[in-house]
């Protein structure tokens, strides 16, 4: 067996069987299912308690209106019989006979000793039809909820929608205006986004398909996220990889037996294994999810082909700098700082994707996804998304970038090869040009 | 047959001469002692000829071929700062090291089996290297550098740190493998060891040779005319006496440096006392090192602006 791939086996497998990289590996995707699922019940089932408002009605028109529609809201928040939504109890609370400082005193009482949620004040000019000086509602026209749980805003947006519903109602009609009336003349105009018609061999034409969340969003950004994550969890372990065998001196020993371009190659391309093994396995689990699930088109075959070159662009790039940042460096806490920017440069292009997504064919997105330590990312979103980039576009970032990982493995190569030798104090920017150079 | 043979090498880092003109023939078979004080050049010589490090000038042979891959494979080093793969087995660690010498599974599983017998370790084949004792790791270290059968073993400091068992059980295996035709070289500070074990010595200073030979050649070269004497007079004969440059104590008896022939000095003792003994003191290797790097008042004085 050629001695790099000795090399490149051994790491991969230390790599592999550590408990920290089986745990990983098995937990992230029970994580990331378990966090939808939560967030799944948590949406429908968590708030299922009952909410007592007290409604102050100075108008003594509204609050017949307003339990209709918490009737109406409690029947909706029911399904097989168990609740999945809160329900809204209305109290009528009569404000004559109390001043209004007096009155609210009382209300909060209750609401601290939890016979409230809350309660709301109806200003008797909230049925007034002529608006303030602005056009929109005047202070005295606001309503004003109380509560000692400010972040529970279910039941206040509910209150003013009802409100507002109810007004709106009395407004029309004491207008002359069939309410009903205006509800159909103002419903909203739907919008179905539509990919492009195709023109077949034949001269038939297929009809348009409806474009999809899943394809247009979900999946690109899985995928970038995933690269970065295949990255992230085999390129920085190179880092400590390297320092440990300089400290314990295996390296020195290594070296007695091969080439230090030999090891670094080796060491590359176990990281790129377990990196793929990563990739494959979270990819290959994506695939049967959208297969099972009747989404498999929203991948497409060529992208997964991509995905693998930009993976082993990005892990050669990065890997080969963190290899050549161990061997300067003779312990982790030096190594921290010099950590710094690659990891900027890793984590930018995650930071840019929404701004991708968003205009896959700007200029920015054309430059940014051409810079090669962003290309891995940005490029792949871009090929993710449709229309496709340019295939020039496509083309040229992956000589750039394929070109920028050989010359960081070259430059590594010769980092590598004396920083290996090397205690003490890490070389600072100029040392590292020149042991690139000698 | 020469095993490493070096011609005029030198190796510089800046303006600092690591290792300067060097030539040395270690000849196939011996167990050559390296000594030399910490930053001599013996870790960077030793580096050239494993050539993970290029020479500026002269030129490096071993076994007769520049040092160059495959002659890499012959060598088998043990640093003197030592660490293995914590993680991994001892068994994938030999076959690690093993493997990257060229040497086939098969072999490797076999030589593994007989080592780690031979020094007690057979119960550890698959026991991760973080539960064993330094002294245990130590010997698989040493296993790991000998496992390719490597015609060319370079030690540095290997009985370091191990309790006289271990070291006598690694010592033993030492001389077996130069039995069977292997080349040691010993880079050792332990001077004491290098006098027993080694055939020949080489010492290097400030980047030169400053011995190269056997241990008896190296004394007779070192030799200062110091005689033991043990007389019935005790110290207070050798008041006056004839020849006697200086006189150390040490109890029983006396170290006498001679300024005249010493045939002369003990006629003129035995004239004055009963001599129970008289024996002209070989200079150990110990002292011949101090001798030559004990460090000189302008080694030790602060260079101007320097210093804290």
């Amino acid at each position: 067996m050629s001695r790099i791939l000795i090399v490149a086996r051994s790491e991969f497998l230390t790599l592999v069987r550590t408990k920290a990289f089986i745990i990983g590996i098995l937990m992230m995707p029970v994580i990331v299912g378990l966090s939808i699922v939560f967030q799944i019940f948590a949406a429908t089932h968590t708030d299922t308690a009952d909410h007592t408002l007290a409604v102050v009605d100075r108008t003594g028109a509204l609050y017949d209106d307003l339990a209709a529609a918490a009737d109406e809201h409690n029947a909706h928040g029911v399904s097989n019989g168990a609740r999945t939504g809160p329900r809204f109890l209305l109290t009528r609370v009569d404000p004559s006979g109390q001043s209004p400082a007096e009155l609210e005193a009382t209300l909060s009482d209750r609401v601290r000793r939890h016979e409230l949620f809350a309660f709301v004040e109806i200003p008797a000019r909230v049925l007034a039809s002529s608006a303030g000086a602005n056009g929109k509602d005047g202070d005295d026209e606001q309503l004003a909820y109380y509560t000692e749980t400010p972040s529970y805003t279910a039941l206040s947006d509910w209150i003013r929608d009802a409100v507002s519903a109810a007004v709106t109602s009395r407004r029309l009609k004491a207008a002359n205006v069939d309410p009903d009336l205006v509800k159909t003349l103002t419903r909203p105009t739907r919008v179905t986004t539509l990919g492009l018609v195709q023109r077949n061999a034949d001269g038939t034409i297929s009809e348009a398909k409806k474009t999809d969340a899943l394809q247009t969003f979900v999946v690109p950004f899985a995928l970038v996220y995933l690269l970065f994550l295949s990255v992230m969890a085999s390129a920085p372990q190179l880092l400590t990889a390297v320092i440990e065998e300089k400290l314990s001196r295996i390296s020195e020993v290594l070296i007695s037996s091969i080439t230090p371009f030999q090891l670094m190659v080796g060491k590359l391309v176990g990281v790129a294994s377990v990196s793929a093994l990563l990739a494959f396995v979270y990819l290959a689990g994506g695939v049967y999810v959208l297969a099972s699930t009747g989404h498999i088109s929203a991948i497409q075959p060529a992208l997964l082909g991509w995905f693998a070159v930009f993976l082993l662009c990005a892990v050669l790039m990065f890997g080969s700098v963190f290899v050549a940042i161990g061997s300067a460096c003779s312990d982790i806490k030096d190594s921290q700082s010099m950590m710094q920017p690659i990891m900027i440069l890793l984590v930018l292009p995650l930071i840019a994707a929404p701004v991708i997504l968003r205009a896959p064919g700007s200029t920015i997105a054309v430059v940014a996804s051409l810079i090669p330590t962003a290309t891995p990312f940005l490029m792949l979103l871009r090929l993710a998304m449709t229309p496709p980039p340019p295939l020039w576009q496509t083309w040229l970032s992956v000589g750039l970038t394929l070109g920028t990982a050989f010359a960081c493995v070259w430059a590594a190569g010769r980092i590598f090869r004396i920083g290996l030798l090397m205690q003490g104090k890490p070389p600072n920017l100029p040392e590292l040009l020149r042991w690139i150079r000698q | 047959m020469t095993a490493i043979e070096l011609r005029d090498v030198t190796k510089q880092f800046g303006n600092q001469i690591a290792v300067g003109a060097l030539s040395l023939d270690v000849p196939a078979g011996s167990i050559y002692g390296f000594i030399g004080p910490n930053g001599s050049g013996k870790t960077t010589t030793i580096r050239m000829v494993m050539d993970i490090l290029a020479p500026d000038r002269g030129s490096i042979q071993v076994f007769g071929k520049p040092s160059r891959s495959p002659v890499r494979d012959d060598i088998g080093y043990l640093p003197e700062e030592r660490g293995l793969y914590k993680r991994m087995t001892v068994r994938q660690v030999l076959r690690y090291y093993g493997q990257l010498k060229g040497r086939s599974l098969a072999d490797l599983d076999r030589a593994i089996a007989s080592w780690l017998d031979r020094l007690q370790l057979g119960a550890y084949l698959d026991k991760k290297v973080q539960t064993l004792s330094k002294g245990m790791s130590q010997k698989v270290q040493f296993i790991a550098t000998v496992i390719a059968k490597p015609r060319l073993l370079i030690l540095d400091e290997p009985f370091s740190g191990l309790d006289p068992v271990n070291a006598d059980a690694l010592r033993d295996a030492v001389l077996d493998l130069r039995r069977d035709g292997t080349t040691v070289v010993f880079s050792t500070h332990d001077m004491a060891t290098a006098e027993r074990l080694c055939d020949r010595l080489f010492m290097i200073f400030k980047g030169r040779k400053v011995l190269d030979g056997t241990l008896d050649e190296i004394q007779a070269a070192h030799s200062q005319n110091v005689a033991r004497v043990r007389t019935a007079g005790g110290v207070a004969i050798l008041d006056g006496l004839p020849g006697v440059a200086r006189v150390v104590d040490t109890g029983n008896a006396q170290d006498v440096e001679l300024s005249g022939d010493p045939q002369q000095f003990l006629a003129a003792l035995a004239a004055r006392t009963a001599v129970y003994q008289f024996e002209l003191k070989k200079p150990s290797l110990h002292d011949v090192f101090v001798q030559i790097a004990r460090p000189t008042p302008e080694d030790l004085a602060v260079p101007a602006g320097g210093g804290r």
